[in-house]
């Protein structure tokens, strides 16, 4: 067993909460039913109860400060129900006359248990109420703030569309549909946590998408036990598929619409989360790290030298800090005279070891960009400030660090910001190839690197090889990995994800 | 229904090329005593020869039935009696792990010499290897598919470094100290076939036209041995004989543009290599507890003859068991009785249950 | 618990790799005594060493290290390259070393009683030039350029690549048994007192032993023989022309041995070079015609005929095969040097060796109108 699913169980230990609680119906009576939201959300100070008369009938406008568009529930609802000369002879028929001629909302729906006028008004929904009905009806009217549509500043690009994912999950989907105008696309609706019961959209193309990944997919939905989830990083684990412990996740995320409708359309599956503009694409493999939307409007020559940069980088970024160690200290015959002199005269002057001094400053750079991550926005310049002279000047002419040192790591960072999606396991593997190198040298380094070939190369996303199409090869499959052919070529044939070499998915 | 793993014939035979070129790279004085290694130039195409006929049992029996390997045939056929060959297999496989340790070792220690401890570098080795093992035929042929690309573009690198130092009046004439080396290089390189056996044990894993990857890496594999010693005995000439590990000699020698010492280069690609071949004969052991004891069973005996290689690292001194013409006619009579006898054995028991109606 | 076993399993793996640090010796670059070069001389009966190294201790305003000369002595050579260690504190390395320069009496006294180490030890490379100094190596390592010493670097750069002149082939000669191996020769100028480092020409081994050196036109033919342009240049006599300076741009040999019974080996040595004459000492205004040219050609000709009779007489006479005459008759004819093979050192002085030269000139620089 491993170690992951060890945790796993470890986890398991608590008592789960029940995920099925008690349907409780409304009353007629509608005293008794506003009394119950009233008990419900203990008089919370959002919940509003509008009481109205209407017909001569008493009626209620359910809603939660904030989560409705007043202008909107004046006009649709309030003031039809109350200027409108409203037939029929019992409450009954009121009610369904006020429901089918009087509201003028498009979106409503009929409820008839508070469990669903909760979640409906909590979405912002209006529950409108009529004394002497067991039903109740939720008009679409929701108006709460929300960000505007607008780029992402995770995923910039130059050419192309500004518009990335928002927090509301309409929104999203209005993004995606609008980019993809085929009935063959498909929303499914479903909702997570038990507690926040956040609105979750499974969304994928029905003539690409593999039945098998699809049916794993709702069921890594399906199983998320988690009481809250407000970002789409709570759910990565639950959809990372097999419990096996690998840096490198199986499931990408993306903040661009056009990404998103890139991926479905070869079968992929993106999973958007009310509250986040983060939605997650399954599967996702390894070389799609190395793949952006900007590759594919810019010349193909130009794209298939970012992809080779790109791979460089990656390499570069793990492997250079514990090279230099290694080779440095164990193995300096491999660095030609000139260079090889300067780092000795460096190394010669500073009181730390290399490997000491690499980590620190590793480390020294980390703490920075943790700073600047989280630091109030006017602040950054101080800590650039700070970084620039504390490591980048007094460190080195006090001498405590080696001028080639903060070179390799400067290169190292800058070098993984060119894939920025890796960043988390080229933090990491840089630590450990440094450690590495410091201690077993160039050979230690080898051994530890084919280790994580084998990790990411044993890593399967619902069934397709992580580093499909490379191993196992595929040379058609290849126009869009190593190099990015034109478009003229690309267009020939489109590959689904689970029509990769390797894939154990049944076509 | 157990799951069977399910690779490619390219990535198997990828899988393999690899496992042999580690040896071949490795070639040198300890193992070929004072047989003349340009001779073996000529060994090597008789050796190709001699490997598609040692092939031929195995490659029946898995004709014969293509989704059983060896062991299940063991199992199916013989019985108990065929889980106790079973066992014979798993000595083949260990011995090899083992063997292949012992030369990681002789070569770090003697071709290197780091200034850090050997045996503790062969516990970070068997560490990872055991890792590779442990995620199974997937991963490992996975990953040496990477590999075989950088083995690949090395080797092209190699000949373009190196063949601008060839100095023809280097080579000698073919046998001219005899004819015992070519015997000599033949014994050798077919006690080096490891990767017979464990096509065996793999065969049946691969999807893909078989026939045609036997001799697409049986020809690769002697084509590139003989490339090497065209390099090394152009490159160095007589200097050759006294180096323990020529190839790697020579790889320092190579000069391309402002690159020098690819030694470096070697020593990447071949550590990968031994990784490779360490996880591929340590998961063949396993395979092999699994067919008599299960899967649960299998996920320990990786552990365990780990850290039992790794143990025998520290306290035994392999120097001489290898260097012996005892290694080299075991391994090759070793190699024989469970690449040809037992599989021809099995061939014929098959036959005759065919004949009888067992299979219909 | 579980989870809390396989933390602290976890923290004492990672413990256990930071405690491994100390097994493993490394050691900082500048902590490393890294030899550029290498002299070895013999000093009574005790080997003296001098080493050349850079001194990463250099004051910080340097950029560039200054460079350390270490004499130090043993009665083996391990034991004196021990006693570096010794009396600098530092480890040393010999993967960087680029040049090993033997004194005359070293190579005098035999190099196969130390070369062993530099065949064997892991850190030193086969590439390392191998050349054999007039006088004493320590003399040529120690040598000054103004008030710096001279850069093993550049000692290393004034052996050309392509005359082999380092241990692989050294060794492989030796070791080969065939032919015999030579190295450069190298000692220090004498005009004015100055110290420069020149290459003076080929000394030849008969086995590992220095039997004897090639200078100026010996050399000259050598280096041509062995294919290495722009060594140097010779000096033809011609008529219309007067003295003039040539030297190789190209240079290529095929030696073909014949065999004829009841008697030694012929060498038919073809020589082809490609000539540049540089320097007319007179009558160089009108330019030269293409008789003139051919003229010229024939002279150099015979300029060579003459370098290499005495070249070759030098060298069989005293059966030496530096040449390798001895691979070339083994590769054409191998049963034929099987039978001769134990008696070959003795046959180099009886075989006959027949050259041809065919040169083409071309004339450099500007021709006059």
């Amino acid at each position: 067993m491993n170690f992951i699913s060890h945790l796993k169980e470890v986890y398991s230990d608590k008592p789960k909460k029940p995920c099925v609680q008690a349907v409780r119906f409304f009353s007629n009576s509608l005293t008794e039913n506003a009394e119950f939201f009233k008990r419900e959300f203990d008089e919370s100070a959002d919940l509003s109860i509008r009481y109205l008369r209407a017909a001569n009938v008493d009626c209620a406008v359910i809603t939660i400060g904030g989560m409705v568009d007043k202008e909107t529930l004046t006009h649709s609802v309030v003031t039809p129900i109350t200027r409108s000369e409203i037939l029929g002879s019992t409450k009954k028929e009121k009610y369904e006359f006020i429901r089918d001629n009087v509201i003028s909302a498009s979106n409503q729906i009929q409820v008839s248990n508070f469990q669903d006028a909760f979640n409906m008004i909590m979405s912002g929904f209006a529950i409108f109420a009529m004394d002497g009905c067991d039903s109740m009806l939720a008009v679409g009217v929701q108006g709460f703030p929300f960000r505007s549509v607008s780029e992402p500043s995770t995923e910039v690009i130059q050419r192309g569309s500004r518009e990335g994912f928002v927090e509301p999950l309409m929104v999203n989907m209005t993004l995606i549909r609008r980019r993809l105008k085929s009935t063959k696309l498909k929303f499914e609706m479903s909702s997570v946590g038990t507690v926040s019961k956040t609105s979750v959209c499974i969304c994928y193309m029905r003539d690409k998408v593999s039945e098998d990944i699809l049916k794993k997919v709702r069921e890594c939905v399906a199983a998320v036990d988690l009481e809250t989830v407000v970002e789409s990083g709570y759910l990565m684990p639950y959809l990372e598929g097999d419990n096996d412990f690998s840096l490198f996740s199986g499931v990408g995320m993306t903040e661009r619409p056009d990404t998103v409708c890139g991926k479905i359309s070869e079968g992929r599956i993106a999973i958007i989360l009310d509250g986040t503009p983060n939605v997650l694409v399954v599967p996702y493999l390894f070389t799609e790290y190395f793949q952006h939307i900007d590759d594919y409007s810019r010349h193909p020559y130009f794209a298939t030298f970012t992809r080779w940069l790109k791979y460089m980088a990656f390499f570069l970024s793990i492997l250079l800090p514990g090279l230099y160690v290694a080779i440095s200290t164990f193995s300096p015959e491999i660095l030609p005279a000139p260079i090889f002199m300067k780092i000795a005269l460096a190394v010669g002057r500073t009181p730390f070891s290399l490997m000491t001094e690499t980590i620190i400053i590793h480390l020294i750079y980390e703490i920075m960009r943790e700073a600047g991550l989280r630091i109030p926005r006017p602040l950054g310049h101080a800590v650039s400030i700070v970084g620039a002279l504390v490591i980048g000047e007094t460190a080195v002419s006090s001498g405590l660090i080696g001028a080639p040192t903060l070179m390799v790591v400067a290169l190292t960072a800058i070098s993984s910001y060119v894939i920025p999606n890796l960043y988390e396991p080229i933090s990491i593997l840089k630590f450990v190839f440094v450690i590495v190198g410091g201690i077993f040298g160039i050979w230690g380094i080898m051994i530890v690197f084919t280790a994580v070939l084998i990790n990411i190369c044993s890593k399967n996303s619902y069934g397709v090889p992580f580093t499909s199409p490379i191993s196992p090869f595929n040379m058609f499959a290849m126009r869009d990995v190593l190099v990015r052919l034109s478009w003229n070529f690309l267009s020939r044939k489109s590959i689904k994800v689970q029509d990769l070499p390797g894939s154990e998915i049944e076509k | 229904m157990e799951k069977r793993p399910a690779i490619s014939v390219s990535q198997l035979f990828c899988l393999l090329f690899i496992s042999r070129m580690v040896v071949s790279m490795t070639y040198g004085n300890i193992l070929i005593g004072d047989s003349e290694i340009w001779d073996h130039l000529l060994s090597a195409p008789i050796c190709a020869i001699l490997t598609f006929v040692i092939l031929i049992p195995i490659y029946g029996l898995f004709v014969l039935d293509k989704k059983m390997n060896v062991l299940d045939n063991l199992r199916e056929l013989c019985g108990k009696t065929g889980l106790c060959v079973v066992l014979v297999y798993i000595f083949y496989f260990l011995l090899i792990s083992f063997h292949t340790v012992s030369v990681f070792e002789k070569f770090i220690f003697n071709a290197i010499n780091p200034p850090i401890s050997v045996p503790f570098l062969t516990v970070l080795l068997l560490f990872s290897s055991c890792y590779g093992a442990y995620k199974g035929i997937e991963a490992i042929s996975r990953t040496s598919g990477l590999i075989f690309v950088f083995t690949v573009f090395a080797m092209i690198f190699f000949l373009v470094s190196l063949v601008s130092s060839i100095e023809p009046i280097n080579y000698k004439p073919l046998m001219f100290e005899g004819t015992e080396s070519v015997f000599e290089g033949i014994k050798l390189l077919i006690s080096q076939s490891s990767c017979i056996p464990a096509m065996a044990v793999l065969l049946p894993m691969a999807k893909g036209d078989h026939k045609k990857g036997i001799v697409i890496w049986n020809a690769g594999v002697y084509l590139v041995f003989a490339a090497l010693i065209m390099l090394v005995a152009g490159t160095m000439g007589d200097f050759a004989e006294t180096q323990l590990f020529p190839v790697y000699t020579a790889a320092g020698i190579g000069k391309f543009g402002s690159f020098k010492h690819l030694d470096s280069v070697y020593l990447g690609i071949w550590i990968s290599g031994i990784f490779i071949k360490l996880s591929l004969f340590l998961m063949l052991t396993g395979e092999g507890i699994k067919k008599i004891w299960g899967e649960q069973v299998r996920k320990k005996s990786i552990i365990v003859f780990g850290f039992l290689i790794s143990a025998t690292s520290f306290f035994s001194d392999k120097l001489e068991l290898l260097s012996s013409t005892f290694m080299t006619n075991f391994l090759m009579w070793f190699l024989i009785l469970i690449s040809v006898v037992i599989p021809l054995i099995l061939v014929f028991i098959r036959l005759q249950k065919r004949k009888r109606g067992v299979y219909g | 618990m579980k989870f809390k076993l396989h933390g602290l399993t976890l923290f004492f793996c990672a413990l256990f790799l930071i405690f491994l640090c100390g097994c493993s010796g490394g050691g900082e670059l500048h902590e490393k005594f890294i030899i550029q070069g290498i002299a070895v001389d013999k000093d009574g009966g005790k080997y003296k060493l001098t080493a050349q190294a850079y001194d990463f201790q250099t004051p910080k305003d340097e950029k560039e290290p200054s460079i350390r000369v270490v004499e130090v002595s043993g009665a083996t050579l391990l034991e004196a390259l021990e006693n570096i260690k010794k009396k600098t504190s530092l480890n040393p390395v010999y993967s960087q070393n680029m040049i090993i320069l033997m004194g005359e009496d070293v190579a005098k006294s035999g190099v196969n009683n130390f070369i062993d180490f530099f065949i064997r030890h892991c850190e030193t490379r086969p590439k390392v030039k191998l050349c054999v100094c007039s006088g004493t190596a320590s003399e040529v390592i120690k040598s000054k350029d103004g008030d710096k010493p001279v850069k093993a670097q550049n000692i290393h750069d004034l052996i050309p690549d392509e005359l082999g002149s380092d241990v692989m082939h050294f060794v492989g000669d030796v070791y080969g048994k065939i032919s015999d191996p030579y190295v450069a020769w190298l000692g220090l100028s004498e005009n004015n007192n100055s110290e420069e480092i020149v290459f003076k020409g080929v000394g030849l081994f008969r086995d590992d032993i220095l039997y004897d050196c090639l200078e100026n036109e010996d050399a000259f033919g050598f280096m041509i023989f062995k294919g290495i342009s722009g060594f140097s240049s010779c000096v033809v006599k011609n008529e219309r022309f007067g003295e003039v300076t040539c030297s190789a741009t190209r240079s290529a040999v095929c030696v073909t041995p014949e065999i004829t019974e009841n008697s030694y080996p012929v060498f038919k040595i073809n020589i082809s070079a490609d000539m540049s004459a540089f320097a007319f000492d007179s009558d160089y205004e009108s330019g030269a015609s293409e008789n003139d040219i051919t003229g010229l050609e024939r002279d150099i000709e015979d300029k060579l005929g003459t370098i290499y009779g005495h070249l070759l007489g030098k060298i069989t006479s005293a059966n030496i095969d530096a040449l390798g005459f001895g691979k070339v008759l083994r590769n054409s004819h191998p049963e034929y040097f099987k039978k001769i093979s134990n008696d070959w050192e003795n046959i180099i002085s009886k075989c006959r060796y027949e050259v041809t030269q065919e040169v083409t000139l071309s004339i450099t620089g500007k021709e006059p109108i």
